[in-house]
């Protein structure tokens, strides 16, 4: 049985290897490529995975958003599980653009946090998927948690754009509209976009293999437990 | 050297890093848990059997 | 038409429970009073800060005492397995959405109006004509607030962490509720002109009507016995 872990990995060591090259070029295209920010500096590297977070906050959630639909929908469990694992990754990167946005905010405009609207719709959202991730770890494993967790992930996705367009009519944003963009600052940033996605789809793999044998070894506790 | 810069870098990095972690120590939970199943159900599989 | 005499039926049944104790009524109330009580000694009484916060101290007050009087919503029915029965009356899970929400609705406005004299009185608030205005914003918010506050209640309730739950889950999608809240009542209070804030009325509607369709629909999914 303990064989059985390694079963159903074929693809994830090359997909690793693709991922690695990407973000070698990705890193290269972002310092090396990419000219110096004439007004921030060289700070202003931060900008280019700092996006490509974001961007994929925003595709983790959509993941979400689309497997808690298809699993009330169908009601197959690896919607559910793909919502799941999601969720947590797209927390993971939200994270990330929670701490390199301050830390760029503090070397550009001398303080930490500005709430632009940006940067506080991305903590609402953060707040959000964390509760998600707080309902689902606080229900025992059973229907009713996971169609708990797809309701509230709908709703929560549904209120994403509301929730962006309230805080940007309440704060006027503090976000670089000012920056000079060069064409190579746009291809290093495509990369890095790139680069993380594939990332995103490693790990989503990865974190999904996780659960199938968690759910595995539940299911076998279940069996002997009924034998018994 | 921009220690900004640095400690932008350093945070996405100990992210993923420290995400990546989480999930082989999942993964080591799990195969450790299964062996743990494994060597009990060795010991103990004769026994529902002789009982029913 | 059978849908909304349902729906009210439900919601009528709610509100008698809560009549005949009244308990759970007057502890919100008191509740609201006693927030509104404590931002004044937290401000300067009569500030220019105290002014300008008076909007964010009202929807605050409000808005916590909403969501205590949503926790206690579906408790009750948990007790001597209430829902259970609920549930089994020949309705769509939708329309005992609609009764609870109403319910919901209802028992907060009451709550509302009583504290706003207490509100007008304490910080001094003249409306400047516009109380009719005002009033609908109350209405516009709660009914979004409450749209999604009964569907989390109703999620709630089976989980041992349910006082903890609900905020947690309520308060961040509420995030857009109590901005547009906040900046239409001060609007208002400072008199300004209606096209100047009309933009989060729109705001309000939108919400209100987007959770309610959605909330309506997967209700089913959150009061299933599994």
């Amino acid at each position: 049985m303990p064989e059985a872990a390694g079963r159903r990995t074929g693809g994830i060591p090359l997909l690793t290897v693709v991922v690695l090259l990407a973000l070698v070029a990705a890193l290269y295209m972002v310092f090396i490529y990419a000219p110096r920010e004439r007004i921030m500096g060289e700070v202003q590297r931060i900008f280019y995975f700092h996006v490509a977070s974001a961007w994929l906050g925003m595709l983790a959630f959509l993941v979400v958003f689309i497997g808690s639909i298809l699993y009330l929908w169908k009601g197959r469990l690896i919607y559910d599980r793909i919502a799941a694992c999601s969720g947590e990754i797209g927390v993971v990167f939200t994270t990330i653009v929670l701490t390199t946005g301050p830390i760029w905010a503090k070397s550009v405009w001398g303080v930490w946090w500005t709430w632009d609207p940006r940067l506080t719709s991305a903590l609402v959202m953060w707040i959000m998927y964390v509760a998600y991730l707080v309902l689902r770890a606080s229900l025992p494993e059973s229907r009713k948690k996971l169609q708990f967790s797809a309701v509230y992930a709908i709703v929560a996705f549904l209120d994403v754009p509301i929730v962006f367009f309230s805080i940007r009519w309440w704060r006027r944003g503090m976000h670089p509209s000012d920056m000079t963009i060069d064409p190579q600052m746009i291809h290093a940033l495509i990369v890095a976009c790139i680069a993380f996605t594939l990332l995103y789809l490693l790990l989503l793999r990865v974190r999904l293999d996780v659960q199938r044998q968690q759910d595995r070894l539940d299911q076998i506790r279940r069996t002997i437990l009924e034998r018994e | 050297m921009n220690w900004y810069l640095f400690a932008g870098y350093s945070v996405i990095m100990g992210l993923i890093l420290g995400y990546i972690g989480f999930l082989d120590g999942k993964i080591r939970k799990l195969r450790h848990e299964m062996e743990i199943l494994q060597n009990e159900l060795d010991g103990t599989t004769p026994a529902p059997e002789s009982t029913s | 038409m059978t849908i909304w005499r349902q729906s009210l039926f439900i919601a009528w049944k709610d509100l008698r429970t809560e009549f005949r104790t009244r308990q759970n009524f007057l502890t919100t109330l008191f509740f609201a009073f006693l927030v509104i009580l404590i931002f004044n000694f937290a401000f300067d009484p009569g500030s220019v800060a105290a002014r300008e916060s008076t909007p964010a101290i009202l929807w605050v007050a409000f808005l916590f005492a909403g969501m205590l009087s949503l926790g206690q919503a579906f408790t009750r029915e948990k007790e001597d397995d209430c829902l259970l029965g609920l549930l089994m009356t020949p309705v769509e899970r939708g329309v005992i959405y609609n009764g609870k929400f109403l319910a919901n609705l209802l028992f907060i406005l009451v709550m509302e109006v009583c504290i706003l004299p207490v509100f007008i009185i304490f910080f001094n608030v003249s409306f400047h004509g516009m109380f009719a205005l005002f009033l609908g914003i109350i209405l516009l918010v709660d009914i979004g607030f409450v749209a999604i506050g009964t569907l989390f209640a109703a999620m709630v309730v089976s989980m041992r962490t349910r006082e903890v739950m609900l905020p947690v889950l309520l308060f961040p999608v509420a995030v857009p509720v109590v901005i547009a809240g906040v900046k239409a009542t001060t609007g208002v209070l400072q008199g300004l002109d209606v096209s100047v804030y009309a933009n989060w009325l729109k705001l309000l509607g939108g919400f209100d009507l987007i959770f309610l369709a959605v909330c309506y629909y997967v209700f089913k999914y959150v009061v299933e016995e599994n």
